[in-house]
């Protein structure tokens, strides 16, 4: 005659509940995520932006027509700065672990490669207490992709899969 | 269906099984400036009209008001979605609408801004 423990019977069903539930969470053997921010300025933007600068009596309200919203505003004791930003992070990973694939091998990383490439287009716009446009400050490596593996993997990828 | 055929079918569904697509909006429709006036609309008629902003930002001229919709993509694909995944592809990408309206210090609308990414037909 055999016994009926219900607590052992909830106990198996949880550890089987579990077990499914990591099952989706297994390891990746390959790996390539891309991700992409808003745009937040573009050639046509800078070119504007660029002729706002020449004149040099430009407005806060001329640049803000003209640029549209910026991402963030930084106040500061004499005046505001109008940030413009756009961000790329690629990522790709090769891990290649026997015990991944055959539960009783041992669980040595034969090989693992991990790159990643974070990159930013950031424009500042720097206004004084009056609104006057005092100066911009520029940095672009969204699409210097050549430095990076990571990042030439997955702006290839998106332009194979576009 | 014999029992090979079942063997593939299943082998299929595994492989194929690992597409997903993920949407993430936060925010509704940025409000049309359409009857606004620069120069002319005071700041009780803007937020009247345009109800209230996402962010308020102080200037020292004046007062930022922006309403913002963000609209976030995510696309992915694994090959053998169960135990081991051979293969994990993701691509994110995200969007947004935004309008900001300067008021000055005296509450009449200086100038307007706009970004609208989420309606360009070449993003979506």
């Amino acid at each position: 005659m055999t016994e009926h423990h219900p607590k052992r019977t909830r106990c198996v069903l949880a550890g089987l509940l579990v077990g499914v539930l990591l099952g989706g969470c297994g390891p990746t053997l390959i790996s390539i995520i891309s991700y992409r921010g808003h745009r937040g300025f573009d050639e046509q933007t800078l070119a504007e932006l660029a002729h706002m600068v020449e004149k040099s009596v430009s407005m806060k309200a001329e640049v803000l027509s003209s640029l549209g919203p910026p991402v963030n505003i930084i106040g500061q004791d004499d005046g505001e700065i109008f940030v413009y930003r756009r961000v790329a992070r690629d990522t790709n990973t090769i891990d290649l672990n026997p015990s991944y694939v055959f539960p009783g091998a041992p669980p040595v990383t034969l090989y693992l490669n991990t790159d990643v490439s974070g990159r930013d287009d950031l424009l500042m716009i720097f206004f004084d207490e009056a609104g006057r446009l005092r100066g911009a400050s520029l940095r672009r490596s969204v699409a210097d992709v050549d430095r990076s593996r990571a990042a030439r993997l997955g702006e290839g990828m998106r332009e194979w899969i576009e | 269906m014999d029992r090979v055929d079942r063997l593939i079918a299943l082998l299929l569904a595994c492989v194929v099984g690992g597409c997903a697509l993920t949407y993430t909006e936060v925010g509704q429709d940025v409000p049309v400036t359409d009857g606004l006036e620069v120069g002319v609309t005071t700041e009780e008629e803007v937020l009247s009209r345009m109800g209230p902003p996402r962010v308020i930002s102080r200037q020292f001229d004046g007062v930022l008001y922006t309403w913002r919709h963000l609209k976030g993509r995510r696309r992915s694909l694994t090959l053998l979605p169960i135990f081991v995944q051979i293969f994990h592809w993701e691509v994110g990408q995200l969007l947004r609408d935004d309008v900001s309206l300067l008021l000055g210090n005296d509450g009449i609308l200086r100038a307007i801004g706009s970004r609208l990414e989420t309606r360009d037909p070449g993003e979506e």
